[in-house]
């Protein structure tokens, strides 16, 4: 089911309203049953792999937790992570990697039966489970948190498949630790009005980021993406900015939701962006976006390599974030764009010594705030160049945009053929931005919280008014649910 | 508590309330280039892809055919590709589209091969119709509804406000009542030059190498026995004219080497069907903008000779 959808409309009061009108102690179960009724609205049968994950990973818990010998703990380790690692391979990764292979066969003049028949055999339609990334990942952080007895294994069966299946946060995460989430399903939650608001609040200021904001840039950016060899210049540079742009209000606008949804029915869900736009280096990024995942990747993959794989820190960067493409998708553009992100990381890190010497040689400080906004936009340029790769459909099709965003000619700057929407577009990124200065992104509820009745009001008609006359009408997924 | 049990259904209503106040206010400007087909009920239809829905006037058809003894009013409801080929879809939208009491229409079927293909990687009709379901056609259950809301939820894609500060952006298309999509060469602050048409020419061509590259398509027998079936329906309605438009010679070479046999099947249809069957993919007299699309002077010049085919084959029926 989609958040941004008349089914969300009226699922979610539903599930809210029973769930107040419940015993604590059955809660879990009508939580549970709303968590699977979601995602089986998009796919029954994709349930299957949700149980599989569950059961495996909540039996290999108890098992970690039961054994003291250190082989067999690592055994049910092992296989906790096999098998998701496996289901993701599988289901995400199993057609990229059988088609390179049989491309690689064919270069050296093996046929394959499948290339033999067009490379259509029935491999090809392996159905991508939405949220597969998201959940796998966090089942795997518990079975290694179990292992290394950082946690105690859960033993109640529902709550934990509630864990690994919270509505909220189920198809695009924020990815949570175990720590945090499980423990509050025991807690009982009181019916908190000020607490409802406040997740209404948050929910609303994500359906104005992801309707009005970044689903209005999409128009731009797809237009520019699918025609790039039409534009030079200017267009497809602004469409990469555009895209950069929509890609953040868009994931951020489901976390706001999901966080928001959770918070109404008395759960804490962590924030996934911390103002990630105002940047003073690239790995200060990286620190302030998607943060769910890039936490889980440095205490799951980087730590690991360097601490016990002796790796140095740049090439486990590298391997960091060459898995943080491949996570994204099963294509090379995801690769390229990871490992080109990495690269950009290193280079950074490793020049800021030698750019700051260079600024003092010629009387300035890297401590000036000018030269930290100028720091910041250059920095941000080049995560946005490199995002052409994130979206475009093929390398080839990313070169392309490439050559032609760095043409001297330009063509037609805007490319809706309307002044006010281009106008619109940037006097929104310029508020979004503005207000995510001064509130950061788990802050925005202030902006009505406490203020008088009569403002509040107020606000609620216009935010209504807003809402219905420039919501762009377009029912798109949210971007992160492909991955 | 009891002030939220109130307040949240208050300020639904008035969400919900000015949702539709607004939609109203769309539907009375100019909503898009689909929304008029999804308007009204007409008992001619103009049927098929893009080429039918920039190339066939179906004003020119009305005037010229008026000797004919026919129920007029055509609508042009040929969509692009993605959302008419022939299937169960269209045939069932196409079904909701002609009056039942219709028993003197007239029905072009506009056919190019695009009409018959199916992604490849779609085995089965349940997979080509599940697909087709998502498409604007399969998406919208009220076809004929005037203030149509269902569509401007499902298919409009922009914003309310312009119900209120109504503006056309395109430069060269002028979209009619009647489902045509007019794409004039010039307007006032713009000119489409020879260039460009080459340009896009090239590029038509371009697209087709690319979609067959990457995303290959293969004639559906599952579109084949659907366009039976249409022809099957309308002839209970009226009279069907099987019609293929004119294209570029370069793009037309094209086709030709992807599906040699394309005429000889068509004419097999419509024989077997007996209804007529015209070709007019050599007609070179009538340019196209992009390769495979009418120009507003082709499309008009091109609609008057169809108008008079039509007016032939009633006069004759056997030719």
């Amino acid at each position: 089911m989609l958040f941004n959808s008349f089914d969300f409309l009226f699922f979610f009061p539903v599930a809210v309203v029973v769930f107040y009108l419940l015993k604590h102690r059955y809660r879990w179960i009508w939580l549970l049953f709303c968590s699977y009724f979601f995602y089986m609205y998009i796919e029954p049968m994709l349930l299957l792999l949700l149980w599989t994950s569950t059961v495996i990973d909540y039996y290999c818990g108890l098992k970690m937790e039961q054994i003291n010998e250190i082989k067999i703990r690592r055994r049910f380790l092992y296989l906790s992570i096999v098998t998701n690692l496996g289901l993701l391979f599988f289901f995400k990764y199993f057609v990229f990697f059988t088609q390179n292979a049989v491309e690689v066969l064919d270069f050296f003049g093996i046929q394959m039966g499948m290339a033999a028949n067009g490379g259509h055999s029935d491999y090809v339609k392996i159905l991508l489970p939405i949220g597969i990334s998201f959940y796998t990942f966090q089942t795997m952080s518990y079975s290694i948190d179990v292992y290394k007895r950082e946690i105690p294994a859960e033993r109640h069966l529902g709550k934990y498949a509630l864990f690994v299946s919270f509505f909220p946060q189920l198809v695009a995460g924020p990815i949570e630790r175990t720590k945090r989430l499980l423990p509050q399903f025991s807690k009982v939650v009181h019916f908190d009005v000020e607490r409802i608001k406040k997740g209404i609040i948050i929910m609303a200021w994500g359906f104005f980021l992801k309707l009005i904001v970044a689903d209005r840039l999409g128009v731009y950016v797809d237009d520019v993406f699918y025609k790039a060899s039409d534009y030079k210049g200017l267009p497809l540079l602004l469409g990469s900015y555009f895209f950069a742009f929509q890609i953040y209000y868009d994931f951020s606008a489901y976390c706001a939701i999901a966080i928001g949804a959770a918070h109404i029915l008395g759960y804490n869900l962590m924030q996934n962006f911390n103002r990630p736009i105002f940047l003073n280096s690239i790995a200060d990024f990286w620190r302030k976006w998607h943060i769910s995942l890039m936490k889980w990747f440095r205490d799951y993959l980087y730590i690991p390599l360097v601490r016990k794989l002796k790796f140095s820190k740049v090439s486990a960067m590298l391997v960091v974030f060459f898995f943080n493409g491949l996570w994204h998708g099963a294509s090379w553009t995801f690769v390229v764009w990871g490992v080109l992100c990495g690269v950009l990381l290193i280079v950074d890190n490793k020049t800021t010594p030698m750019r700051r010497r260079f600024l003092n040689s010629i009387g300035l400080s890297h401590k000036m705030k000018v030269i930290k906004v100028l720091n910041g936009i250059m920095l941000f340029t080049m995560l946005v160049v490199i995002l052409v790769f994130f979206r475009s459909p093929s390398i080839g099709q990313a070169g392309i945009y490439l050559n032609n965003m760095f043409s001297l000619s330009s063509s037609v700057l805007n490319v809706y053929h309307d002044k006010f929407e281009l106008g619109l577009s940037l006097f929104l990124v310029v508020l979004v931005q503005t207000i995510h200065f001064y509130k950061g992104n788990n802050r925005v509820y202030e902006l009505i919280w406490n203020r008088p009745r009569w403002l509040r009001w107020i606000f609620y008609f216009l935010f209504i008014l807003v809402m219905v006359l420039f919501s762009v009408n377009r029912q798109n997924n949210f971007i992160y649910f492909q991955f | 508590m009891k002030a939220l049990l109130w307040k949240i259904p208050l300020l639904a209503l008035v969400l919900i309330g000015c949702y539709y106040f607004f939609m109203g206010q769309l539907s009375r400007q100019f909503v898009n280039d689909n929304y008029a087909k999804f308007t009204h009920q007409s008992p001619s239809l103009i049927i098929g892809l893009s080429r039918a829905h920039n190339g066939i006037s179906p004003g020119i058809l009305d005037s010229a055919l008026q000797s004919i003894p026919h129920e007029g009013g055509f609508l042009n409801f040929a969509f692009e590709k993605s959302q008419s080929p022939y299937g169960k879809v269209y045939l069932e939208a196409i079904k909701k589209k002609v009056p039942k009491h219709t028993t003197r229409g007239i029905f072009i079927l506009g056919v190019s091969p695009a009409s018959f293909t199916a992604p490849v990687r779609f085995t089965t009709a349940d997979e080509i119709n599940k697909n087709d379901q998502q498409s604007l056609v399969g998406k919208i259950s009220e076809l004929n509804k005037n203030p149509n809301f269902e569509y401007i939820r499902k298919g409009y894609g922009g914003s309310l406000y312009r119900g209120l500060f109504p503006h056309n952006p395109q430069i060269t298309t002028v979209f009619h009542d009647n489902g045509w999509e007019e794409f004039k060469r010039s307007s006032k602050n713009y000119l489409v030059s020879d260039e460009d048409v080459a340009k896009w020419t090239s590029q038509t061509m371009g697209g087709y190498k690319r979609v067959m590259k990457e995303r290959p398509e293969v004639v559906s027998e599952f579109r084949l026995k659907n366009f039976n079936e249409i022809i099957s329906f309308l002839k209970q309605h009226g009279q069907v004219f099987v019609v293929r438009m004119p294209i570029d010679p370069l793009v037309l070479g094209m086709e030709t080497q992807w599906w040699k046999e394309f005429n000889t099947e068509m004419t097999l249809i419509s024989a077997a069907k007996d209804v007529p069957y015209f070709d007019f993919s050599d007609a070179t007299q009538y340019k196209t903008y992009d390769g495979s699309h009418l120009s507003s002077k082709y499309a008009k010049e091109f609609s008057v000779h169809l108008a008079e085919d039509i007016q032939r084959y009633y006069r004759t029926p056997l030719m």
